[in-house]
């Protein structure tokens, strides 16, 4: 559970240019210890980028990170040990065994827990004497997630950790994930596309977009902050309790607001025209503030976008 | 670090495994005398085992070396296992060539080939193993160097190229001193060589904190 203790991860202004591609710009951020984090971004949005950055992989451009308040570029400190990454496309080469895996990991750290790796290969028959080549993609997701989570590593940073991973495989990550965060303090920054499997095990979530940071937040208060009101009719800006921040204004067929009110100013106040209102699930929010409904961040329509509804409506 | 360095080693198996080869034959059918100098192939086969090795063993694509950079060592872990384990491939070569000369089969092979030089051969080819021995050193210094210098954040892996064409030439010329030099200009040859490669190695050691790791 997250304590008051000084950020696990910090960034300051950190952004990454390739070329003239400004790939992550001034994010600022941090992660307190025992915490696990959703880190969401549609495709481009600088997820991969900002995690190799916090891995020490590659430099930043411009600004600073600090993990266990040791700067994580260049990545040469007694840190590197207490940090597990997975990112796609590091992988072994194809000859190793993954009892070969295991003897990496078991030299990275001093923790490695050989017994309950033993016990997660058996529960899912992978066999030490098994080569990387011959392994599927998620028996080699596993394989990577095994070295991690028995390294008993103090920051996890894992990009699409359940990518080709089996549901009861994704429970299982999570439940460790979520299990050594409550019982060591384990922090966790996750980046994925899979918002329902997320939600489940995250304090907060950290929204990446158009190569920043534009959102981080506890995730219950974002739940209980966001509200998607009905309305029989458009209401004026000026009628909405002030600190109300509109998300998202629909306007196909029935008005539809998406608002966040971090005051708790709608609690017991009313929107003019109002008929329903209901708390947003994590993925329409996700979608609200990545543009994927029509609107900009300035709670202006879009006009190319604006049939775009949130539901999916199965075929008729 | 000897999970490291073994894991490095089983990544230039196939390469040294090719060297071993090379070098066995070179050195049990060589009918001369193998003064280093003056066997240019020998030194070839140091030069381009050397390219290999720092080929294979720089390669921090995310399936190669790289892949150990996302695993919790610290860069300079991952140096020296790096660089050990490059020396030792030129180690092997050097036992191996030791082994075959002193232990007298050279000998006896090129008495089979009915070479007049056989039995006086051994005494004065074992002061070559040294020089093959600095030429690694000295190799993998430049070579490790070059990639080292083309991943850093600011590319300017051409400067690192030439920097090592510069100095390979360098070094090239100042072994062909070595035919007919007295001890004297030997040692300086081979403490310049020496200074030299040391240099690298530094240069090498620092330079590789800030190498990036792309996927």
């Amino acid at each position: 559970m997250p304590t008051n203790s000084p950020s696990i991860v910090r960034t300051e202004n950190i952004g990454r240019i390739f070329g003239a591609n400004p790939v992550l710009q001034d994010v600022t951020f941090q992660l307190q210890p025992g915490t696990v984090t959703a880190l969401l971004g549609p495709n481009g949005a600088g997820k991969t980028t900002l995690l190799k950055l916090l891995c020490g992989l590659i430099a930043p451009t411009t600004g600073m990170s600090w993990v266990f308040d040791t700067p994580s570029w260049p990545a040469n400190n007694k840190a590197c040990a207490r940090v597990g990454c997975l990112l796609d496309g590091f992988e072994p080469p194809a000859a190793m065994k993954i009892q070969h895996l295991m003897q990496l990991s078991r030299a990275a750290g001093p923790t490695f827990n050989q017994q309950r790796a033993d016990q997660l290969l058996k529960s899912h028959n992978l066999k030490p004497s098994q080569r990387w080549s011959t392994l599927s993609k998620g028996q080699k997701r596993w394989t990577l997630l095994i070295m991690l989570l028995c390294r008993e590593c103090d920051l996890l940073l894992l990009d699409e950790p359940a990518d080709g991973l089996d549901p009861q495989t994704r429970i299982e990550l999570y439940r460790l994930i979520r299990e050594e965060a409550n019982n060591r303090e384990l922090t966790a920054l996750i980046a994925t596309h899979i918002i329902t499997d997320i939600e489940r095990v995250s304090d907060e979530v950290a929204v990446l977009h158009r190569n920043s940071i534009i959102l981080q937040a506890d995730l219950e208060d974002l739940r209980e902050q966001v509200h998607v009101i009905s309305c029989s009719s458009v209401p004026e800006k000026e009628d909405l309790p002030e600190g109300v921040e509109v998300l998202h204004q629909s306007e196909s067929g029935d008005c539809t607001l998406w608002l966040r009110d971090q005051k708790g100013l709608l609690a017991e106040a009313k929107v003019p025209f109002e008929e329903s209102r209901r708390k947003g699930t994590l993925e329409e929010i996700f979608l609200t503030l990545t543009d994927r409904n029509g609107t900009d961040r300035n709670g202006e329509i879009d006009q190319t976008n604006q049939q775009v509804d949130l539901a999916i409506q199965p075929a008729k | 670090m000897l999970t490291l360095i073994r894991w490095q080693l089983k990544q230039l198996f196939w390469i040294n495994l090719i060297a071993l080869i090379y070098f066995i034959l070179m050195t049990l059918y060589k009918q001369e005398a193998i003064l280093f100098a003056r066997s240019q192939w020998l030194m070839l086969g140091v030069f381009l085992h050397c390219c290999g090795v720092a080929l294979i063993a720089g390669r921090s694509s995310p399936r190669g070396s790289g892949f150990l950079y996302s695993q919790g060592f610290s860069r300079d872990q991952l140096w020296w296992a790096n660089f050990l384990a490059s020396l030792m491939s030129g180690v092997f070569v050097c036992l191996l060539i030791y082994v075959v000369i002193a232990t007298g089969f050279r000998a006896a092979v090129q008495s089979l080939h009915g070479n007049p030089w056989a039995p006086v051969m051994g005494s004065i080819e074992l002061s070559a193993i040294k020089w093959i021995a600095l030429e690694y050193l000295l190799l993998f210094a430049l070579f490790h160097y070059v990639w080292v210098r083309a991943r850093q954040p600011a590319r300017d892996s051409a400067a690192g190229w030439m920097i090592a064409i510069a100095m390979t030439s360098f070094v090239g010329v100042g072994y062909e001193r070595l035919n007919g030099a007295n001890a004297t200009r030997s040692i300086m040859i081979a403490s310049f060589a020496l200074g030299l490669a040391l240099l690298f190695v530094i240069a090498n050691w620092k330079f590789h904190r800030s190498v990036e790791v792309q996927a």
